[in-house]
């Protein structure tokens, strides 16, 4: 199993955010939706799972504990995209995304790292930004750079936060096909915090609903969701229908008045 | 919000790699580096030949090289005068400048100086104090108290922040909201020192903060030099990690960078610099503000280059503002923190104006 959380507890100084949550083990090659409210815990967890927050509990990947004293090793495994953009600097695209890989490791090899970063700007879709700075680009132009940064590394596991927040609906569904494809292809674990639940329902393979400080529901995508389950993570009245391919769709009747 | 762009920049048909594309960029910053290394020795001539006793450039060059071959008025003016005043330009722009560049970076901030943070200010303390209260410790005289004073009070300024910013957290605005409430603090208390000095040690603070070359020896050079060709390994090899915070700290984080260690370890570097700087010179306040905004203009964020280009810069401006501080007003040299605004305002608006919208 690549990923396993046990009895993992984690938030700020004040408030706990995340208390006590256990998870059934992730198998290689999952990709694994992260849905809930604001506040939910969803960055939260990818933080703590990523090295960047402290917490309390088990975290194994590949029956390894995730530790955070160690993290320089673990970061050449571990691809966290953070959910804000990349700063609007006059540093052009392809040194981001090369001085990123550069920043993490002392002895490289040049000319595959240059391979590494000419096909995921040709993967994504971006080759034309390449040689563009980012204070040119929109905010979704740099979250595909931010997301060249973490694809480059080829990690094993990717812990991406909000990866399509500030994408058209495009490029949505090109990022989350591309991400997709690399969980299947690298046999990577992917862990995707996202808001838009129709679009966790079509490409993850499971479903983590957070919620009241901890796990309201997980499990296969087409299964895990249900108006209760709605209710209670959203606050709504919703309904699951199906698509004429069979792929599960939720409709938003109101929002429940607290 | 499409990612697509309209403009772009390389071409479908085009069958070069992007690392070879990307290569461009390296040849024209190392060809901006060594301009700007090519202006600096223009710059160091003109300055070391401009003066009362006016001197050709190739008189200057010829003399630099075969000293013996100069009368003895001529290699005095030249080597005991006029070239650590020219060197002292170079080693003060140059480690102002690179130590603006590291803080802007590491503060998130392009309006970051090595000033910022008061370190500027108690420098200017510690001059003043040994000017109010000239007493002479363990023997020193009031021409090393003075220096050695300012240097205390800049470092220990810095050890505060550092200090603060290790028990309440290294975050940005941590950091700058504790150096910004010491400078008003320094501030006032240069104030005070200020309002109950005598005429003459009134003179003297407001002469000191203004800015001047003219303590320069070469023993001074040599101090200033040493830490300069320290500290720029060491900010060398530190620049991928700054070139990857410039995407955001979060980013940088995720990348494994340790960032407030990181911040930390740069403060410390950019205190030992500006502190030695200062404390020879007086204050001079523009050069570690500019000098980065005129690297960046030229030669990007790339670190590697970034860095150099910044230091390179800071000297040329400094320099150039030797030049003019002996010739804007005939047979008067004006202390030089005057004039650096006067000189590097009209290139900056310049570069402003030619590259401004890539700021």
């Amino acid at each position: 199993m690549s990923l396993w959380i046990r009895e993992l507890t984690a938030g700020y100084r004040r408030r706990t955010v995340l208390e006590g949550i256990a998870l059934q083990p992730f198998p290689e090659g999952s990709l694994i939706g992260v849905i809930g409210r604001n506040g939910a815990g969803k960055s939260t967890l990818l933080k703590s799972l990523a090295g960047l927050q402290p917490y309390r509990g088990d975290v194994l990947f590949d029956n390894q504990p995730i530790n955070l004293k160690k993290w320089g090793t673990l970061a050449s495994q571990l691809g966290y995209l953070p959910q804000s953009l990349p700063q609007p600097t006059s540093l052009i695209a392809y040194e981001t995304v090369f001085s990123a890989s550069r920043a993490m490791i002392n002895s490289f090899d040049r000319a595959k790292l240059e391979a590494a970063i000419e096909r995921v700007f040709a993967t994504l879709g971006i080759r034309e930004l390449a040689l563009r700075k980012l204070s040119e680009l929109s905010g979704g132009q740099r979250q595909m750079i931010g997301l060249a940064q973490v694809l480059v590394r080829s990690p094993r596991l990717l812990l991406l936060d909000e990866p399509t927040s500030a994408l058209d609906l495009h490029w949505q569904l090109n990022v989350l096909n591309c991400v997709r494809d690399v969980t299947r292809e690298q046999e990577a674990t992917a862990m995707v915090a996202i808001h838009d639940i129709n679009l966790a329902l079509r490409f993850c393979d499971q479903l983590l609903v957070l919620g009241q400080g901890g796990v309201l529901a997980q499990g296969p995508a087409r299964e895990v969701l249900t108006p209760e389950v709605l209710r209670e993570a959203y606050g709504i009245e919703g309904r699951i229908e199906r698509c004429s391919n069979g792929t599960p769709i939720v409709l938003c009747d109101r929002a429940i008045e607290h | 919000m499409a990612v697509n762009s309209t403009v772009p920049t390389t071409d479908a048909s085009d069958t070069r790699t992007l690392a070879q594309h990307y290569r461009r960029f390296i040849g024209w910053r190392l060809a901006a580096l060594l301009l700007l290394a090519f202006a600096l020795a223009i710059s160091l001539l003109c300055d070391i030949a401009t003066g009362p006793a006016s001197l050709a450039p190739g008189q200057v060059l010829q003399g630099l090289i075969y000293p013996e071959d100069l009368d003895a008025a001529t290699r005095v003016i030249i080597w005991e005068v006029r070239l650590p005043y020219a060197l002292m330009a170079l080693m003060v722009g140059g480690a102002l400048g690179l130590a603006g560049a590291e803080m802007q970076t590491v503060l998130n901030n392009p309006l970051a100086s090595p000033f910022t943070l008061g370190v500027g200010a108690a420098a200017t303390l510690g001059a003043s104090l040994a000017i109010v209260f000239p007493v002479g410790l363990f023997g020193l005289s009031s021409a090393i108290m003075l220096p050695l004073s300012a240097f205390v009070f800049a470092t220990a300024a810095s050890g505060l922040i550092l200090l603060l910013s290790r028990f309440f957290g290294a975050g940005v605005h941590t950091v700058v909201l504790f150096g910004i409430a010491l400078l008003f603090g320094l501030n006032a208390l240069v104030g005070l020192l200020q309002f109950i000095a005598d005429y003459d040690a009134l003179q003297q603070i407001v002469f000191w903060t203004m800015g001047s070359l003219a303590r320069a020896s070469i023993d001074k050079v040599a101090v200033v030099a040493l830490v300069l060709f320290c500290c720029l390994p060491f900010s060398m090899a530190q620049s991928w990690s700054l070139t990857a915070l410039r995407s955001g700290e979060d980013q940088a984080r995720s990348l494994g960078i340790r960032v407030e260690r990181l911040r930390l370890i740069v403060l410390v570097r950019v205190s030992l610099l500006t502190a030695v700087a200062l404390s020879f010179v007086g204050e001079i306040g523009f050069i570690g503000l500019v000098g980065p905004h005129i690297a960046r203009l030229l030669l990007g964020e790339d670190h590697r280059f970034f860095l150099p280009g910044s230091a390179l810069a800071g000297a040329l401006l400094l320099s150039l503002s030797s030049i003019a501080s002996k010739l804007l007003v005939p047979g008067i040299l004006l202390p030089v923190g005057i004039v650096t605004a006067l000189v590097g305002i009209p290139l900056f608006l310049a570069l402003i104006i030619t590259r401004g919208r890539e700021l």
